[in-house]
């Protein structure tokens, strides 16, 4: 374990400018990789695989910023301990939403548009079908 | 700051202020919070009886408060302010009671003092998490106070009710300023939790291991960490619904959802997720709000009881558990919501999952009660029927957690006995026994003993009066939140069980007066104590009582773990954490 | 040494205590680790918002960027400002370890620099939203889900709106016109009360008093006025290109939505006038299709109200007078139908020989638009990126009172926490960029 008085850092440099600009080269060539895919009309025609992509060049670029420019490369276990919980809880948080999505785009369909109800309130309701208010809520809510 | 010689009246009063009011001593800090938290506490109570009056005998006029309150209305209690009464009443005795006065008042006095540290890590970040619960206190007052009506979302806020001006026309901006008053108090608990667990972390007297730790300390400790991974998505929620209340945004508001004649603002959104995000805070924050209490009552049955507490390990263990379980449990409030089925199975097997680590609690008090010799002080009644209603309120729980038995209970009365019987008889309880325990540290002096006894016997009788009632009422079905529950014919017949339930409610806020008029006049008058007059092994009672600015006038070096009682080796029958062992070579040495 | 390990603290006179620090790094540090774990799970209670709503929005309907005037290329811009900043951040945290203060006030500096150019072209990405209506508003933003009748009454009270507020305009100088010419004429009459030496002496005063009064209301009515005319001009071309888009855009819609039997002719009309003030880029096709179809019915409409007005201009043998009536009716009806669709033809072929929507191309008209789930896009692509904002704003702040410090090896801890916030602010737009800009 290192020295535990200060900083850590004081005795040895662990990133050297050359490092760092590396790093930056890095990010930008990802940051084009994103770029591209996600104007490329052949990758984004099935956009799950754009998705996909893009997202891992998101998480290699977080990497990077964390290992490097946070240093957390160079730090003790500690850093496990400060990082890791938020990291999966966050992830789980994410997670655990989606079955509702599933739910709700399985169980989506236009005909909740037509059961809604037109404002009454309107100056020319003579056209529209005023519907009861309650069953619209109902409907809006309840699939 | 000039010290010496004579100050100017200003210099007076400026030091009076930077010593009483914005204080940057955590016991200060402990003590305001303590007593904002009683004062609120007695709101609280208040605005539960004026639910109760209302359920006891509706639309009857109140005597003289309803004159006063309900001019218009002769008198009565008007629908929608019964609505606003019963979001008051969980807003104000969660968000300004329970939480508060468990991580505020206790985490703040206790904390530094049961580590061996001088202060919080961070002083005048602890102070701005003081000062940042008067904005919330005066928001939530101000929503109360809003004309026509208070906020009525019910403290889950639960939109489309809470998210569109027009859903509640009693609670226009009234909702607003409750939005506003929440993330005030998320922000304030934020800034407490993050420094309570560096001070934890990196502040402990040498020879303080984390497994030397009291369990309060433990249970200060995971609670932390729950706020600090829970609130933040409460704020988010919040702040999301504020946008849709202000600016039109639509994230909780479904498509064309017509409401009082008109379509809601914008549209496309999920009721659903504000559930999701709400609960995945405050599920949590049930821990948050139970498990100090169970922290504090380990120290005090151990005490007491006058033996090791049973199963040190285990009830860290369990406590830890409790909390990671905590984060995946919330959707046992979302059963009838129309999610996803497939995650309803998943929640009822996650949530009978915490009865176990619950269970590893209660049978260690239990077996640390089992076999001693207990001494029937005030705090430890207060602990003893703290574990007899928590298990009385852990077992309804699991009732709720079974998805076919919740469809049922769901939103009955069923529900309000269980969390009444966590949070009252449970946290509420285990925080009088605290401040009875912990008085003589804060303040110098005994509170009175008999005056104790009797407060803890009317409450502890006339609570199960009211909350027990309340288990008959839900298994009839007996709907929350209805001003006139009776106007369903099916429950007409309830109404003089209500009446009961209701004078329970009344000579138990009553009983209270014991508790105010021994707190009160005790800080003044009680008999003056020294350092350790319960005769306990924890590092605050080497402290002087009230320990001073920095808390030790010596530097603590513990020698081993806090619950080292009944020894028959000793020639008194505990070894205080500072206790060298009796052989020269220390167990641990100092760091250095 | 150990004391450090506490932060600052005043020297009170109480002991100093010792500790047993459970990470191996300072305080500082361990809290602010701490508080960017509040704030990951702060950024995913938004991040899951976005993506609920994003997945959970009617299939194919999120809109691309196109369709909301969101420039890729700025968003990548952003992201190339942000790293950039980065790693000026931390090379001015290496700078001020090896003591090199003045460097180090240079690489904050420009850190400083590059946060702002960031908020600026924000700024400049949210005028642009601004600009084209897209945002949330009470009680209902610009945008609407789909071309309803609810739409098609929007677009015709707005542009009932724009009309009667011009017609309010030119009535009212014309009003002041007109009071100032009965003005002219009473202070004639008065002068010469005023200049007729016979008068007398009283009425002279009252006519003085008087006259004192006009003179005070006729400036108040010429600076009134002064703006009215200036407008005048704009107004009436304002009124030139509304008063047709209010006759026959919306209101043409609005009875074909609701007389027409032909399902694709309702529908089809309210697509049509969606489409002419905001063209989405997917509707393309469907629209063109509504239109022939709408051109195909006009025409056939057309041939027998032609038909119709020659069989009722035809001279009738015996005289009714009651029948004679009822064709005059008949004719007079027919008549307006055809001018209606020449109208409409006209306002068409107007709107349609246009480049961008009426919109873009007339920015004061601000009709309502269609942008399915336009709504949800503009409500999270604002929570997202303002919250982001207000983080580096926060930044901004921290910056400016720290850059007056001497950014020195004592300081460097303090460069170093700063700098961790820095970059989380940046790893979050790591993943908001693909997100907001690129999905
Ligand atoms: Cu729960």
């Amino acid at each position: 374990m290192t020295d535990h008085h200060d900083s850590a850092h004081d005795e040895q440099s662990h990133g050297s400018t050359g490092k760092f600009l590396t790093v930056f080269v890095g990010l930008l060539f990802l940051t084009a990789i994103s770029f591209t895919v996600g104007n490329n009309e052949a990758i984004m025609s099935t956009p799950a695989i754009g998705w996909t992509i893009m997202m891992a060049v998101s998480c290699a670029k977080a990497m990077l910023v964390m290992l490097f420019f946070m240093h957390l490369k160079w730090e003790a276990n500690w850093k496990y301990v400060l990082t890791i919980p938020a990291s999966i809880m966050s992830i789980f948080l994410l997670l655990m939403l989606f079955p509702d999505i599933k739910n709700r785009t399985e169980n989506y369909s236009n005909t909740r548009w037509l059961h809604a109800a037109t404002p009454a309130t309107d100056a020319h309701g003579g056209h529209s079908p005023a519907a009861e208010p309650a069953a619209a809520q109902e409907d809006a809510t309840g699939h | 700051m000039s010290g010496q010689g004579e100050m100017t009246v200003w210099e007076k009063s400026m030091s009076f202020v930077s010593t009483y009011v914005f204080s940057r001593d955590h016991k200060i800090i402990g003590l305001q919070f303590l007593f904002s938290t009683l004062l609120w506490f007695l709101v609280g109570g208040l605005l539960a009886l004026g639910i109760r009056w209302q359920l006891a005998w509706p639309w009857s006029n109140m005597p003289v408060i309803g004159p006063m309150l309900f001019s218009a209305e002769g008198g009565q209690i008007s629908p929608e302010f019964y609505t606003t009464l019963f979001t008051m009443h969980a807003t104000v005795m969660i968000f300004f009671v329970i939480i508060p006065i468990l991580a505020g008042a206790f985490g703040n006095y206790l904390i530094p003092l049961m580590i061996g540290a001088d202060d919080m890590a961070f002083p005048t970040l602890n102070m701005l998490s003081y000062w940042l619960m008067w904005p919330a206190f005066l928001l939530i007052g101000a929503s109360f106070f809003t004309a026509p009506y208070g906020a009525g979302g019910g403290w889950t806020s639960y939109p489309p009710l809470s998210a569109m001006v027009e859903a509640a026309p009693g609670s226009m901006s009234a909702q607003t300023l409750w939005l506003l008053g929440i993330t005030f108090v998320g922000f304030s608990s934020m800034m407490g939790s993050v420094n309570y667990m560096t001070t934890i972390i990196q502040m402990r007297a040498p020879g303080m291991t984390m497994f030397r730790l009291p369990m309060t300390i433990w249970g200060m400790f995971i609670t932390a960490i729950l706020q600090a991974f829970a609130l933040p998505v409460l704020t988010a929620a919040g702040v999301m619904q504020l946008t849709d209340r202000m600016f039109g945004t639509g994230f909780f508001i479904p498509e064309n959802l017509v409401v009082n004649n008109s379509v809601a603002a914008s549209g496309g959104g999920q009721p659903l997720l504000w559930q999701h995000l709400f609960w995945f805070y405050s599920h949590p924050a049930v821990y948050i709000m139970i498990l100090p209490a169970m922290g504090m009552v380990s120290d005090m049955i151990a005490c007491f009881a006058r033996k090791p507490l049973f199963g040190y390990k285990p009830m860290v263990y369990s406590i830890s558990g409790i909390a990671g379980l905590g984060f995946i449990v919330w959707g046992h409030h979302m059963f009838v919501s129309g999610m996803n089925p497939v995650l309803g199975m998943t929640f009822m097997v996650s949530t009978m999952m915490i009865a176990l680590p619950s269970a590893v609690k209660t049978f260690n008090w239990l077996g640390t009660i089992w076999g001693s010799q207990i001494r029937f002080t005030t705090p430890m009644l207060f602990s003893l029927s703290f574990v007899a209603m928590f298990i009385i309120g852990g077992l309804s729980g699991i009732f709720m957690a079974a998805t076919p038995v919740d469809i049922f209970i769901h939103d009955t009365y069923f529900i309000v006995a269980h969390f009444h019987y966590v949070l009252f008889a449970g946290t509420a309880m285990a925080v009088f026994g605290a401040i009875y325990f912990w008085f003589p540290k804060m303040f110098g002096r005994m509170m009175n003993e008999t005056l104790g006894k009797i407060h803890f016997f009317l409450t502890f009788i006339f609570l199960n009066g009211t909350f027990y009632t309340m288990h008959i009422l839900g298994a009839v079905g007996f709907p929350r939140r209805l001003a006139d529950p009776y106007d369903y014919p099916t429950f007409a017949h309830l109404q003089p069980l209500n009446e009961f339930m209701t004078v329970c409610a009344i000579l138990m806020v009553a009983s209270q007066v014991f508790f105010a008029f021994n707190f009160i006049y005790s800080i003044f008058f009680g008999p003056a104590v020294g350092r350790n007059p319960w005769r306990c092994n924890g590092l605050e009672w080497t402290a002087p009582s009230p320990p001073g600015h920095g808390n030790f006038d010596f530097q603590p070096i513990v020698y081993r773990g806090p619950y080292e009682y009944g020894s028959p080796e000793a020639d008194e029958d505990y070894y205080p954490q500072t206790e060298a062992p009796p052989k020269e070579a220390p167990v641990v040495a100092p760091a250095h | 040494m150990s004391e450090h390990t506490h932060g600052s603290h005043d020297h009170h006179g109480h002991i100093e205590l010792e500790y047993q620090p459970g990470l191996p790094i300072n305080n500082g540090k361990v809290i602010l680790w701490l508080f960017l774990s509040t704030e990951i799970m702060f950024f995913a209670g938004l991040i899951g918002t976005f993506i609920v709503l994003r997945y959970g929005a009617p299939a194919g309907t999120w809109p691309t960027p196109h369709d909301v005037h969101l420039k890729e290329y700025l968003g990548a811009i952003n992201t190339f400002i942000l790293i950039c900043s980065s790693v000026s951040i931390v090379l001015a945290f290496e700078a001020a370890k090896a003591n090199k203060s003045s460097q180090a006030r240079w690489l904050m500096i420009v850190t400083f620099v590059l946060g702002c150019f960031f908020l600026g072209i924000k700024m400049y990405e949210y005028g642009q939203k601004f600009e084209h209506g897209i945002y949330p508003k009470k009680p209902h933003s610009m945008i609407y889900e789909k071309a309803d009748l609810n739409y098609a009454s929007a677009v015709r009270k707005r542009l009932a709106t724009i009309v009667n507020d011009i017609n309010a305009a030119d009535a009212q100088q014309a009003g002041l016109a007109q009071e100032k010419a009965t003005l002219a004429t009473e202070t004639e009459t008065l002068n010469g009360v005023v200049e007729n030496s016979s008068s007398d002496p009283q009425e002279v005063a009252d006519a003085k008093t008087r006259l004192r009064e006009i003179r005070q209301r006729v400036s108040e009515i010429e600076s009134e006025e002064s703006a009215l005319i200036a407008g005048a001009e704009e107004r009436a071309k304002h009124k030139e290109i509304a008063e047709p888009l209010l006759n026959h855009l919306a209101r043409w819609t609005e009875v074909a939505a609701a007389t027409q039997t032909d399902p694709n002719l309702r529908v089809g009309a309210i697509e049509i006038l969606a489409y002419q003030i905001y063209p989405l880029h997917r509707d393309h096709d469907q629209v063109h299709l509504f239109l022939e179809e709408e051109a195909a019915a006009r025409e056939a409409e057309k041939r027998e109200l032609t038909d119709l007005v020659e069989l009722l201009k035809t001279p009738v043998a015996e005289k009714d007078d009651v029948a004679e009536a009822q064709r005059a009716e008949q004719l007079a009806a027919a008549e307006a139908r055809l001018a209606q669709i020449a109208g409409r033809e006209q306002t068409l072929a107007a709107v349609n020989s246009l480049e961008h929507g009426l919109n873009d191309e007339h920015h004061w008209l601000m009709l309502p638009i269609k942008i399915p789930s336009g709504n949800m896009w503009a409500s999270t692509y604002f929570l997202l990126t303002g919250f982001h904002a207000i983080h580096v704003i926060v930044g901004l702040i921290v910056f400016a009172c720290i850059l007056p410090l001497k950014l020195d090896r004592s300081r460097a801890n303090m460069l170093e926490n700063t700098g961790l916030y820095w970059h989380f602010v940046d790893l979050v737009w790591i993943f908001l960029f693909p997100m907001l800009y690129l999905f």
